[in-house]
């Protein structure tokens, strides 16, 4: 670990499965906010499913389910700005970059094995 | 700076070895546990269909999966060996990070 002195450390979150399918996307955002919150250098990074978080107009009150994509516009208040979503996960499932619930990087496959590389625990959920 | 990669999941059932392989990158080990084991016969040719280079990445499967699902060692593909779970241990210790595809 190359965590430094103040104990920051790199946290890498991979969130690659739909919202409201099983409990991983709500668990990995709720991660995410709670090592913010604990100022750790959060990165988070969607892929596969994952990407479906960022559909816009989700109204999650008709399953009786929390609105995941609300919790997501969250992020920049609790300083995650290190947001990715990989681009050909995208286009697989026929999303827009200009039409996500939230601003996001795109990244290639590339981008994630770097960011992957540079961090001290990685989490796919 | 490597990683290894766990995966436990069929290749016919899931995107788990596809995403997997995207990422891994040379120095990287891909580890094969559970239902993942079944992805021995699997691997080259998946890894081929997507532009992926296997040769600069150690493969392994974990013994104890392998044998209990009735595939056995000697089959294996000479790319790919058998680990027990101390050498599990080991492989995790050997890499910077550990990803668990899941």
């Amino acid at each position: 670990m190359t965590s430094n002195a103040s104990g920051r450390r790199n946290l890498t979150f991979i969130s690659r499965r739909s919202p409201y399918g099983s409990g991983y996307a709500k668990a990995c955002l709720d991660m995410v906010l709670s090592a913010a919150v604990f100022d750790q250098n959060v990165t988070l990074v969607f892929m596969d499913e994952g990407v479906l978080q960022l559909l816009p107009n989700q109204q999650a009150g008709n399953i009786h389910a929390k609105d995941l994509s609300a919790a997501l516009a969250a992020l920049p208040l609790y300083d995650v700005d290190k947001v990715y979503a990989e681009q050909d996960s995208l286009t697989r499932r026929g999303l827009l970059p200009d039409q996500l619930a939230i601003e996001v990087m795109l990244c290639h496959a590339d981008k994630i094995a770097e960011i992957i590389r540079q961090s001290d625990v990685v989490f796919t959920l | 700076m490597t990683t290894l990669h766990t995966v436990n999941k069929h290749s016919l059932n899931s995107d788990l070895l596809s995403s997997c392989l995207r990422v891994a990158r040379a120095g990287d080990c891909i580890l094969l546990i559970e239902d993942g084991i079944y992805n021995v016969r699997t691997l080259e040719d998946l890894a081929a269909g997507q532009g992926c280079e296997l040769s600069g990445l150690q493969c392994c499967v974990l013994r104890d999966d392998l044998t209990a699902r009735g595939l056995a060692e000697n089959a294996l593909p000479d790319f790919i060996s058998a680990v027990d779970h101390t050498g599990f241990v080991a492989l995790a210790c050997a890499h910077r990070q550990s990803v668990h595809w899941f």
